[in-house]
Formats: structure tokens, sequence, C-alpha cells
């Protein structure tokens, strides 16, 4: 086989159209549990193909939007939310769900949540779910967000729920930040009560903003108590974590635990250490958008599996 | 990120069709159903987040942002070593001076000559600003001595510490 050989797909479009037509810049990526590892392989090969099959949990993860912010890292973040979302709704396919993984506004400012709940009110996929990072969280402790974003959650704003044999348990790690993410004894009481009956062989999906490992503690990329948190998981074959905050893809595993770290839909910020401080990076004109994008990630009920794309705005 | 071996010509290959397959199955797939009714909260829960506009198409705006092409600013690396000051700047997203040391009583004073938007929050809660616009200003005075840590509650990585004597 040769880079000029034409790869068909089963809708006929080639290797090359389907270049130009995705533009993916991850890959799909099969996340298969065996004893308890977690083992990364090719997407497609049976185990993620089906993907138009009914029993199959999809749901759309998008991030870091920023809503208010001005700077020259992106001057228009409200024009490349609209592409995020648009992008969303021209999947082809109705996702479950869409959550949003935080930062969604800039400064917590009412204006800013009031745009972002409009926007956001566009989204095809039937329910919109999100979690605050701290930029929505300033000075308040969240209330803002609540406000706007934080309907019958629990808290300062976590909450759980299942769907397709998934259980999934969005957390709140934003709202007590001093250096590092936190999520407090309250929060972690509650987790100790919603897995207290849960199956081990439930795949579990936790949601935050900041990471749930340290992915780098300088820049405050960690959450102080989220051994704490992981240590009630270690019963379960199948954990995955995914959160933004870094502006980058990312992904660690840890034993049963995989995290993967999502682009924002707003402007990138540098890999770990490659600058003094995590400031917004200006890029070159016309290259913004490569470094942004939405993720989709599909589970196919009564299977170890969970499938991650990651897709550039286009 | 995918890193793809050397010469894994074939696998890289391999990569792009299940990529395909995924993506393909994904653009022509058919409509699914509403999935609403398939999500329950979890006992004593009631649902959180708010239901999409799952019968409407986008109009929404796809117009690429222009960019400037300016590199990336950089903070300095903040020396942590104590200097005797009533006053702290905050540029390049670092307080400066990081360490300050004042008398009890001592009002000091932060001014937000950056760029962006900041706060200066102590990280118990004994002070804090309102969010501090380029140019704005936040001052608190320290009535009793002891070491007081803060930080940008936007920026969490930007810290900085009063030592009151």
């Amino acid at each position: 086989m040769t880079d000029r050989q034409i790869v068909r797909g089963e809708h006929g479009m080639t290797r090359r159209q389907l270049i130009r037509h995705s533009a993916w810049f991850g890959a799909a990526v099969a996340l298969t549990v065996t004893g308890g590892e977690v083992i990364s392989h090719v997407a497609g090969d049976g185990t993620a193909s089906a993907s138009a099959d009914t029993g199959q949990l999809r749901f759309v993860q998008v991030s870091d939007s920023h809503l208010g912010f001005k700077g020259t890292a992106n001057t228009d973040v409200t024009a490349t939310f609209a592409t995020a979302i648009n992008q969303v709704n021209s999947l082809g396919y109705e996702p479950d769900f869409v959550m949003h993984t935080g930062d969604i506004t800039h400064l917590s400012a009412a204006a800013e949540f009031g745009q972002a709940r409009e926007m956001m009110s566009d989204l095809r996929p039937p329910r919109v779910f999100t979690v605050p990072g701290e930029h929505d969280a300033i000075n308040d402790g969240g209330r803002a967000y609540r406000k706007f974003f934080g309907a019958q959650t629990l808290g300062e704003g976590w909450y759980s729920f299942d769907i397709k044999g998934v259980h999934v348990i969005s957390l709140v790690n934003t709202t007590s930040v001093d250096a590092l993410g936190h999520l407090g004894p309250d929060q972690l009481d509650f987790v100790r009560h919603d897995i207290a009956g849960l199956s081990s062989e439930t795949p579990v999906i936790l949601f935050s903003h900041i990471p749930l490992f340290a992915m780098y503690p300088k820049w405050g990329w960690s959450t102080d108590d989220a051994v704490k948190l992981l240590a009630m998981f270690r019963r379960f074959g199948s954990v995955t974590c995914l959160n933004g905050h870094v502006h980058q893809l990312f992904k660690k595993t840890e034993g049963n635990v995989t995290f993967h770290s999502a682009a924002p839909t707003c402007y990138p910020l540098p890999a770990p250490g490659q600058a003094p401080a995590p400031l917004p990076v200006t890029l070159p004109a016309g290259r913004l958008t490569a470094a942004l994008g939405v993720r989709t990630v599909s589970y196919q009920t009564g299977s170890k599996t969970l499938a991650l794309a990651d897709e550039q705005l286009t | 990120m995918i890193h793809f071996p050397r010469g894994g010509r074939r696998w890289r290959l391999a990569v792009l069709a299940a990529a395909g397959a995924m993506l393909l199955a994904a653009c022509a797939g058919p409509a699914g159903t509403s999935a609403s009714a398939t999500i329950s909260p979890a006992s004593g829960q009631k649902l959180a987040g708010f239901s999409g506009n799952t019968g409407t198409p986008s109009a929404l705006p796809t117009a690429r942002p222009g960019m400037s092409g300016m590199p990336m600013s950089a903070a300095p690396s903040a020396a942590a070593r104590p200097v005797s000051a009533d006053a702290v700047t905050i540029l390049n997203f670092a307080f400066g001076p990081q360490v300050i040391t004042v008398k009890a009583g001592t009002t000091v004073h932060w001014t937000n000559r950056d760029t962006e938007a900041h706060t200066v929050t102590s990280n118990t809660g004994a002070f804090g600003s309102p969010v501090l616009q380029p140019g704005a200003s936040y001052s608190f005075t320290f009535a009793k001595p002891g070491t007081y840590h803060y930080h940008c509650s936007i920026h969490p990585f930007m810290t900085g510490m009063v030592m009151v004597s």
C-alpha cells in the first residue's frame, strides 16, 4: 500500500476527499479496557465502526470559549464559538448531548453568560450540559454561572446522570481555586454517595474544567484533592476524565483512568513549560482555527470502548 | 495527539481509514431520534442542563477572525525576594513585586497595567478586589501582622504575597 493508493470508505469517499472534508488532527482512537488496563488502538476495526447503532452513546465536548475575551490571540471569540456550534450542528447525526467543559465566559459577566446561553440554545443536540471554569466563577463562587447554567444542579453546580449504560458525573473544581483546582469535601461526599450503588462494570465519565491529573501544577493545571476522588474509582473497569482549561489536546493514562484534555474554541495556550507563563498564544494569520476544535465521543452499549475524535474548527 | 512511528505508512493509512469509517458514518448516517428520554438523572436528582434547539437549522456565522500575527507576550519570571513597598503593579500576567513587606496599618495599592483584566484575591478570603480592568486600581489596608497570600482568580497561576510586620 502506498500513499498514492486510494483508500475508499464505505460511502465512496477517497482518502484525499476525506482529508479535505474533515481536517482531522487527532485520530479516531478506541480505548479498550481489559483487566483494568486501558489500551489504545485504532478505531474502526469492529469496535467503534458501528456508529449508526441506536444503542451507541455519542456526545460532543466543547470547551474554553471565553466569551468577552479581547486580545490578539483571538479578536473575535464570538465568531469562533459560533463556528464550533455550527460544526456540532453539522455533524450529520444527532449526538445525545453536548458538554461544555467550562470557561464559557472570560470574566463571569452577566452579559457574557447571557450571550453564551443564547448562542448555546442554538445547539441542535437534545441536551446541553456545562461545567464551570474558573473564568465562570470570578469573585462569586460561581453564583452568576449557576443562575444561567446551574438549574437542577447540586452544591456548587455538580450533578450526575446515566445514559445508555454509562454513568456521567459533572464536577466543579473551579469555585475555590487558589493555585490549583479544588473539589472540596462536600463534592467528594456527593460522589461517594453517587457511585455507592453503581456496578464496577459501569463505564464512568468524569467531566471537569481543570484537569484531574497533574498535567502541570506549576501553572495550576492540576486539582489538589483529585487523588481522593480517583481513589473512589479504583474498583471500576473504565473511567474516563474529560477536561478543558489547558486549551490543547493532551492524553494520559493512570491505571484504570484515562484523562483527555480538550481543544478550546477561543485561543491556544503554550504546551506545559514551553513558555514563562500560560498566556494566550497569538498565532500567525490564518492558523488560529487549526488550534481550535470540537471533540466527538462515542460508546457502544455493552462494550468497554470509548472512541474519541478531535476535529479542528473549519 | 497521535505520534506516528517512523516508516509507519501502512499504519498511517489504517488510522485514516479508521477515522474515515467513523467520519463517513457520522456524515452520512441518519439523524438519530431524540436522546433526551435516554438521559436519566441519578437517584434523587433532577435533570441538569437545558434543551438543545433540535428542530431549527443553524444559521450561525462562520466568519474567520483576522489574526494579527503578533508574537506571544511573555510574563517575567517573578523573583520571590521580599521587597519593602506599598504598591504592586500587575503587568504581563504577574504581580510585581511578587512579595512585599509592609508595617501593620499600611494601605497597599495594586494597579493593573496589563492589557487583560485581573483580580487581587486573598487565598483565605481576607481581602479581594473586583475584576480590575486595564488601568484600574485596588487598595487594602493590612491592620494585623501576618503573611497574606493572594492570587488572581482569573489566572490562578498569578500569585503574590504581602508580609505584614
